[in-house]
């Protein structure tokens, strides 16, 4: 590889890897590598990449890596198979080659310092301390290359005996040569058995590697190309511009938000109060309709039905069966949703929204289902009632009917998700694991002999990017299957952070809490105004703390103030001082129309988001 | 071509005793003895000189070395080689780490391939 290796994917990949309630646990660490310039990091659990704004990004599968431990996950391949023993096998000796191959290099240099200290005659003590040099360089390879040569030359015979003399037979001729070549030589051995075991599992089962990315900051997200994984279009490069006076999406976004909240704030509203109050409500609607639907009932009547069912092993009733079992389950969510249990005061208005805008979600969802559901049930039970008169109550569909008739679209909930989801835009906060998933065009990959899975994503292209916004890549392993849903057995995602280092100008939106310096407004006190700014910031290399934490900024504010009726139009400019990434704005500056002083606090909404919503970005 | 083996000469035992005596007494190398002039023997001397190449660092240093002794039996060479076997029967093939000290043999009759003789240099280059 051209680039310099940065291990990945897929916390990726919080690469962390993860896997959803029913996925096999698979340590996507192990085979999947984030390549990019400079940094060299390894793919650790919730890390986050720092790169570049205009970098790419690779990310290269090892395929039969990946393959294996698919298929020991899926039960294709035993855990004690021998091939599975002699792979692992191999990989040791192999590792310890290659560590002697660079501890020699090693050695050598060491041994030609000690060489030239003789030809130039140096002191005893330079000389002295050139040879304890090499001599501990001697040790370290020949430790490391003593272990890998009994590993090959001892009897594997639990392996294979006949493979492990031939094998031996092409060691014997490679270590006359460097070490490299031998090394060389049993990672052919070691492709040849992975490709069986690929074979195994190709056979076994088709396996689909869904990858999608996805840019976050700023109260939005937008998905981004991956080759080879989705049909979405590869935008123009468009290289970072670090004196950005034309106004970008961003920009305008805040603008929009800052006049929302503002509009909030004039009316008293309290943001966690509003958000607190529509759970709150969530739960008494939840509790209101569990208890016109008598849901406990009904579940009890729905799993006797389900057991009665069961117990004929007709065919024509095993779709009643699972009919009546698919609604109990139904049902859970109700009951589910009138368990829910408002988050602390302590946690995050993130957490108290998303979690807000989720309870919502399932409920609508289910109220959509569960009156087509119950109708199919009781018109299937009246066919069927006639035939088996022993399994099906006639009570149960008298209380099915009843059931289907207080299952009607409630308006109040969806009132609810509707105040919530203001508040979620005002603050910019989205789903984006949802939303990334949902992104359409997704094309997978077969896992399988030959079948690449590496992709890139080029930065570049990505369209409208800033220093601090996200990209995240998730992975998501999927068998192949007729079933309408998607049963994804493995999945990953990895974060990376926009960087750009050195001084850059960017135009940001806030809402400005303004009070005028003199007591001819007194009436007035940090009245609310939405400004428009160009913030310098300077990113630095090596420092996470500046870049992500502190990154103050200093620029130019223009606001739009209303000190005085007499004028319709006032503008205020002024010298701004932010702190955490343009959150928090400190400033002083003048009426140009009101010929008045002023001084400021603010704030941007978005990014009051984008900082609660870091700490919400974790594997789905 | 042997570039990496010192081949001590059979006729003059007091010139055949000195160079090895010399071999041993230089600083910085491991040594690995070769005894006998068969088809083994020469064979043996070939594999061990193309795993010299390993640490080869000019035409004039290298930390491993080989020492070819085709006849062991004069006593003035025989008295230099007691020096690090003892009153041992001289073996197929010995290596001596960097401190003159006998590392590890392969006795007349013993398996000798690359990956063991590879073996024995680097047992020697432990220190």
């Amino acid at each position: 590889m051209k680039l310099i290796k940065i291990l990945i994917m897929t916390n990726l990949l919080c690469l962390a890897m993860t896997s959803s309630t029913q996925a096999q646990r698979l340590n996507f660490q192990e085979f999947v590598t984030f390549q990019f310039a400079e940094t060299d990091r390894p793919f650790q659990d919730a890390q986050v990449y720092d790169v570049q704004i205009d970098q790419s990004i690779s990310i290269d599968w090892n395929e039969p890596v990946f393959s294996r431990q698919l298929g020991i996950s899926r039960g294709l391949i035993a855990k004690d198979e021998p091939l599975l023993q002699r792979i692992q096998f191999l990989e040791n000796v192999t590792g310890y080659f290659f560590r002697a191959q660079q501890l020699l290099v090693e050695l050598k240099a060491a041994a030609s310092r000690l060489e030239s200290a003789k030809l130039a005659n140096s002191d005893s003590e330079i000389l002295e301390n050139r040879r304890k040099s090499m001599l501990a360089a001697s040790n370290r390879f020949a430790t490391e290359a003593a272990t890998g040569l009994e590993l090959i030359d001892s009897d594997t015979a639990q392996i294979e005996q006949a493979a492990d003399k031939a094998l031996r037979d092409k060691v014997k001729q490679a270590i006359l040569g460097d070490y490299k070549d031998v090394a060389d030589v049993l990672t052919e051995e070691i492709d040849k058995l992975n490709e069986e075991l690929m074979r195994r599992v190709e056979q076994g089962e088709s396996i689909q590697i869904f990858m999608e990315a996805w840019i976050t900051g700023g109260g939005a997200e937008r998905p981004l190309h991956l080759d080879g994984y989705d049909k979405l279009s590869t935008g123009r490069p468009t290289p970072f511009q670090r004196f950005q006076l034309a106004l970008p999406e961003r920009t305008t976004r805040e603008l929009e938000s800052a006049q929302r909240l503002g509009e909030l704030v004039t009316d008293g509203d309290e943001i966690l109060a509003e958000v607190k109050a529509a759970i709150a409500a969530i739960k008494e609607e939840s509790e209101a309709l569990s208890q016109t639907l008598r849901v406990e009932v009904l579940q009890a009547n729905l799993k006797q039905l389900a057991q009665n069912l069961r117990g004929r092993s007709e065919e024509s009733l095993s779709t009643l069966t699972n009919q009546a079992t698919d609604l109990v389950n139904l049902l859970q969510t109700l009951v589910q949703a009138t368990k829910i249990t408002q988050s602390k005061d302590t946690a995050s208005v993130s957490q108290l929204i998303n979690d807000a805008i989720a309870q919502v979600d399932g409920i609508l969802r289910t109220l959509r289902l569960l009156p087509g559901r119950i109708e199919t049930l009781v018109a299937d039970l009246e066919r069927l009632i006639i035939e088996f008169p022993d399994v099906i109550e006639s009570e149960i569909i008298q209380v099915l009917r009843n059931a289907s008739e207080a299952t009607r679209e409630r308006p109040e909930i969806q009132g609810i998700l509707t105040r919530v989801r203001d508040v979620q835009e005002i603050l910019g906060f989205t789903n984006g694991v949802a939303k990334a998933a949902s992104t359409a065009g997704a094309i997978g990959r077969n896992v399988g002999l030959g079948n690449s899975l590496d992709t890139s994503l080029q930065l570049l292209n990505a369209g409208e990017r800033h220093p601090g916004d996200m990209i995240i890549v998730s992975i998501r392993v999927v068998p192949e299957t007729n079933a309408d849903e998607e049963i994804v057995i493995a999945q990953a995602h990895q974060r990376f952070k926009l960087r750009v280092f050195g001084f850059y100008v960017e135009p940001r939106g806030s809402l400005l809490f303004v009070d005028p310096e003199s007591n001819e407004f007194a009436s007035q006190s940090f009245e609310p105004a939405v400004a428009l700014s160009f913030m310098g910031h300077v990113g630095f290399k090596g420092f996470g703390i500046w870049n992500d934490f502190f990154d103050p900024g200093v620029g130019l504010t223009f606001s739009f103030l209303d000190f005085e009726d007499k004028h319709d139009f006032e503008l205020g400019i002024s010298g701004s001082f932010t702190i955490f990434r343009d959150l928090l704005w400190l400033g002083y500056g003048r009426n140009l129309q009101a010929k008045e002083n002023f001084v400021y606090v603010g704030v941007n909404p978005l990014a009051f988001g984008d900082l609660l919503k870091k700490s919400n970005i974790s594997a789905p | 071509m042997l570039k990496n083996t010192l081949i001590v000469p059979e006729t003059d035992a007091r010139l055949a005793a000195r160079l090895v005596q010399e071999a041993i007494d230089t600083l910085d190398i491991v040594l690995m003895f070769v005894f006998g002039k068969d088809d083994q023997a020469k064979q043996t001397v070939e594999w061990a000189d193309q795993l010299c190449n390993k640490t080869r660092i000019s035409d004039t240093f290298n930390i491993r070395k080989v020492i070819w002794i085709r006849n062991a039996a004069p006593a003035t060479l025989r008295t230099v080689l007691n020096s690090f076997l003892g009153d041992k029967p001289v073996p197929r093939v010995a290596a001596l780490n960097f401190h003159d000290q006998l590392k590890g043999t392969i006795p007349e009759g013993g398996e000798i391939d690359p990956i063991k003789l590879e073996m024995l240099f680097v047992e020697a280059q432990k220190t």
